[in-house]
This record gives structure tokens, sequence and C-alpha cells, in this order.
């Protein structure tokens, strides 16, 4: 019986009782009479247990009735329903994870010279703390390359964000002797897929550029996977979730 | 097809569909309470036993909380304020005690529960009163029989 009835119940009657005894009387009761939490509030504030007694009652194996309104109570209890609902947040964030070691695979296996520096990688930008999604340097193209993923629809705060890393890599990680830090974002939802590119721009004394693959300088695209792989990759994903 | 609603045959077969959904329905919900109040007891001895033995202060259901909700977001009962009921009411009506059941001498029942969490010596977990039912796999009987 104990296991029976629901958490609401449990802490009106620990808020209210102060002895264990007592205590125990209501949740047998409660099940016994399958009372709702409004009709055990009732009975405890007209001290039930006063009037009927302690009597020892049959310790019967009672479980909830259809009918009656404790059922109704399990039914619909709040504790329950968020128990066992994998939210969207906690969705998102796993097929984010998969997302991240899928990618990271790719890239390493791809052969172009990407090294793997770390996911979730820490920067420390003033007092606070940032984290990258996924962090590599370029073997060949000599430079760092951050990568932001995100299991959602393209929305331009991401560009933003993914250019705040840029900078902040080439300003703390980077050595003076490496090139330019370059940005991936991708993007995907459903059947939507976004690939944006980002890099300092050599044009401008400060700022980061966004470039879409067709637009960015000859060596680096050799060095980075054509759009149709990274597309393929993201395509491939989705596929191993249906 | 003639009118189905007011063959009696029907009607009763229906009714009985309808109860057998209800009586399923009542089932898993009582399942799914089973499953979080058991959680949530051996959440509160876990709790219990780290407050005193563990170096970590006893403040350290705010971070406990907070991880938590960060992993499960939708769950209120992993705010501060229900963990804190939680070690109440596991309070309430349990004793954790670490010596062997006969050095105690409590006069009701106890039950010696195998280690449901990750404490590193047997446990014995003594209800005050009979809590009745509790023949779950978890918990094993030492001493009187708790219930039918």
């Amino acid at each position: 019986m104990f296991f029976n009835i629901p958490w609401g119940s449990h802490i009106l009657i620990i808020q209210k009782i102060k002895n264990t005894k007592e205590a125990c009387f209501y949740i047998e009761k409660t099940v016994e009479n399958n009372w709702s939490r409004a009709v055990l509030e009732y009975q405890i504030e007209t001290n039930l247990y006063k009037r009927q007694g302690s009597a020892v009652t049959n310790f019967k194996n009672v479980l909830p009735e259809i009918q009656g309104d404790l059922a109704n109570s399990l039914l619909k209890d709040p504790y329950h329903f968020e128990f066992l609902t994998l939210s969207e947040k906690a969705k998102e964030k796993d097929l984010e994870q998969k997302l991240v070691q899928h990618i990271s695979q790719f890239l390493l296996e791809l052969g172009k010279g990407f090294a793997y520096m770390g996911h979730q990688y820490l920067l420390k930008v003033g007092s606070k703390e940032y984290r990258t999604d996924l962090l590599f340097y370029h073997t060949k193209l000599k430079c760092y390359i951050v990568i932001e993923l995100k299991y959602q629809e393209f929305e331009p705060e991401f560009i933003g964000k993914l250019n705040f890393y840029i900078s902040a890599i080439n300003e703390l990680v980077k050595d003076p002797n490496d090139n330019p830090t370059i940005g991936i974002l991708l993007c995907k939802n459903k059947d939507n897929y976004e690939v944006e590119f980002a890099l300092k721009d050599v044009n401008k004394p400060i700022g980061v550029s966004e470039y879409r693959y067709t637009e960015l300088p000859e060596n680096i695209k050799l060095g980075l996977p054509t759009l149709e792989q990274l597309t393929q990759q993201l395509k491939y994903i989705e596929t191993d979730h249906d | 097809m003639s009118n189905l609603v007011s063959d009696l045959a029907y009607k009763n077969w229906l009714y009985t569909l309808k109860e057998n959904v209800k009586k399923s329905q009542i089932n898993a919900s009582v399942s799914v309470n089973k499953e979080l109040i058991m959680l949530y007891l051996d959440l509160g001895i876990q709790i219990i036993d780290k407050q005193q033995t563990s170096n970590w202060g006893s403040n350290f259901l705010g971070q406990l909380s907070k991880d938590l909700q960060a992993e499960f977001p939708q769950m209120t009962g992993f705010s501060k304020r229900n963990l804190e009921l939680i070690r109440q009411w596991t309070l309430f009506y349990f004793v954790i005690a670490k010596q062997p059941v006969s050095q105690l001498d409590e006069p009701n029942f106890v039950i010696a529960k195998q280690p449901v969490s990750q404490l590193d010596e047997p446990n014995f977990v003594i209800a005050k009163q009979p809590v009745s039912q509790l023949d779950e796999p978890n918990f094993v009987i030492a001493k009187q029989p708790v219930s039918q």
C-alpha cells in the first residue's frame, strides 16, 4: 500500500501528521476507500484517526478500484506524466549527441587531415565558460576548425555563436603561425539541412564572413568534405532514427 | 446492420470491454506510481547516507537538484524542495541502521534490504510501523511477516 498512493498524498500526510502510526493509518485508508488527495485532506482535517481510533485493520492486499477517486488521481497524476515523458529538450540533446559522434567519425575517416581536438571543448572568455560542439585541427590547412551542430532548423543566432567561437579561438587558442580558424555550422531538422561556413575575411579588419560552400577559396575547399558529402552524412543520420 | 446499440448481448459485451480497458489503465498507472515511489525511497535512503558519510557537506541537495533537473528538465520531482521532502519522508517512515538486526530492540518488524543503492556494507532498513505490502524484489523480510 505504501507504494500505491500518489506522491501528492504522501506529501500531504507527512506535512500534516507527526506520528508514524497515524500516518500509516491514513495511507491504508486512502487505498481501502479510494480517496483522492482532497478527500484525504478532509479526513485528516476532521481527524478521522481520533474518531475511528487506531483500530487494527485487516491488511488486505488492496489495490485501487476502477471506479474510485484514487484511481482517477493515479491516472491523472502529473508526477507520472513528467516521470515518463521524454521532454522535447532531452530528445534534442540526445539527437545532438548522436550527430556529434557521427560527424566526428565521418571527418576523421575522410582522410583530408582533420585531427580531433575535442568535443565540448572549453573556451574561457572573460569570466564565462563556453563549450564548442567539436573542435578539429586541420593538418593540411594548418588551421582550427570549429563545428557547431544543431538538431534544429537554422536560426541566425547560430551563425552569431559560431562567429563568436571563431574569434575566441583565433584570439585564445590558435598559434600565430596557424591560419585563421574556419567554422562550420550544420543544422538538421527533419527534412531540412543547412550547412554554413564561416571564416575570417581577410578584407575586413575585424569580423567574420559567412560563406556558402561554393564561395569558399579553392584551397580551403580541397581540405574540406564536399557539400554533397556533408549533406549525405546529415541525411544518413536521419534514416538512423526512423 | 440492425440497431446493434440496443442489442442486449452487444451492450453487455461492450460494457465488459470498457471495464477491461479501465482495469488495464489502472494497472498501468499503479505500476508507474509504484516505480516512482520506489525510486523516491531509494533516492531518499541514498541522500541520507551521503549526508552522513560523504565529505560533500550537508547542502549538496541544491547541486543535486540542479544536475538532475538538467538531465530531466520536465521532472518537478527533482526540485530542491521536493528532494528535501523526499528526505524528510524517508526519515519519517524508515530508520537506516547499519547494525545486525539482532542488536536492535525495535518492537516493530524489520525489513532487511539488500543493497538497492550502491551502499557498501549490508544495510537494514527498519520501518517504524507495519508499512505493509513491501513484497518488492528489492526487499527481503528479515523478521516478522509484513502483511499477507
